[in-house]
């Protein structure tokens, strides 16, 4: 029924399967199990409670929409920018890195989008 | 050990966690991956997404390099590519990283085109993940330990 080749493919699968079967078990009784009640998504509860009266402009404008975090001074993220400490130094430090690298990637992207479509002949014989 | 193939396995693991990670935070539904730590994922998502564009930006560098060198060498194992799986995963990664970036940078100060990247930041996730499994059943000769190689050196 399976082609032979193909057997580490599925040999990987069931290595897979035994583990999330067992992650499956162990979390069975976990409390926090009953907060996967809701259906929907992070993503899917977003675009349904804010895409809906959005515009095309608010996607470009920053700070037209306050955060009900830091309007309320009490959220969960309200705490963390006040923060000091290895947490908020790794987060510093990686956003820096992600910051200074993004315009790289996009100019090396674009470099690849130009030469890459060319024939390979072309770009060896110059 | 070629430098393509380490770059290759780097890239394999260090998506595999972003997967996992990103999957657990995705909806209350898929937090079991992690036993519903959330924080635990945000930080592991977060370390590992700077590996990741670290990793994109190596190899954007490495296959500038090849192109202005004129190497002809194939690069079996190199993860971007003109074609095929490669060019795939070149576009997705691009849209990974930007939409991550908008999704990082600004959370807290526009929460509509946070929601719009998000969602097409998870979207692309499945996508992704749909496309890992198809590429590693189409290549899983590669799987095999290299039996003979290693009797023929003996």
């Amino acid at each position: 029924m399976f082609n032979k080749q193909k057997r580490p493919f599925w040999q990987l699968s069931s290595v897979f399967a035994v583990i999330i079967m067992l992650v499956l078990a162990l979390s069975w009784s976990n409390p926090a199990e009953n907060a996967a009640q809701m259906d929907a998504s992070m993503a899917d509860m977003m675009s349904n409670e804010i895409l809906g009266s959005a515009t095309i402009p608010d996607l470009f404008t920053i700070g037209t929409m306050d955060s009900p975090e830091a309007s309320s001074g009490n959220g969960g993220h309200s705490g963390h920018h006040d923060q000091t400490g290895r947490l908020y130094a790794i987060h510093l430090i990686t956003t820096a890195l992600l910051v200074f690298t993004l315009p790289i990637i996009i100019a090396g992207a674009v470099f690849l989008a130009i030469v890459w479509p060319k024939p390979v002949k072309w770009r060896n014989s110059k | 050990m070629k430098f393509d193939f380490i770059l290759h396995w780097l890239w394999a693991l260090v998506f595999s966690i972003l997967a996992l990670s990103g999957i657990a935070m995705a909806g209350a539904k898929y937090g079991w991956v992690m036993q519903y730590d959330i924080a635990t994922a945000d930080i592991v998502h977060r370390l590992a997404a700077v590996v990741y564009v670290l990793l994109t930006l190596i190899v954007i560098l490495y296959e500038i390099i090849r192109i202005l060198r004129r190497d002809k060498t194939l690069k079996p194992w190199l993860v971007f590519g003109p074609s095929g799986y490669g060019l795939f995963t070149f576009i997705t990664t691009l849209i990974f990283i930007i939409t991550g970036a908008v999704i990082w940078l600004f959370m807290d100060s526009n929460h509509a085109a946070t929601a719009f990247t998000l969602w097409i930041h998870e979207k692309l996730t499945y996508l992704a993940a749909a496309s890992v499994i198809w590429h590693i059943y189409m290549k899983s000769h590669a799987l095999k330990w290299p039996k003979n190689k290693e009797r023929k050196a003996r």
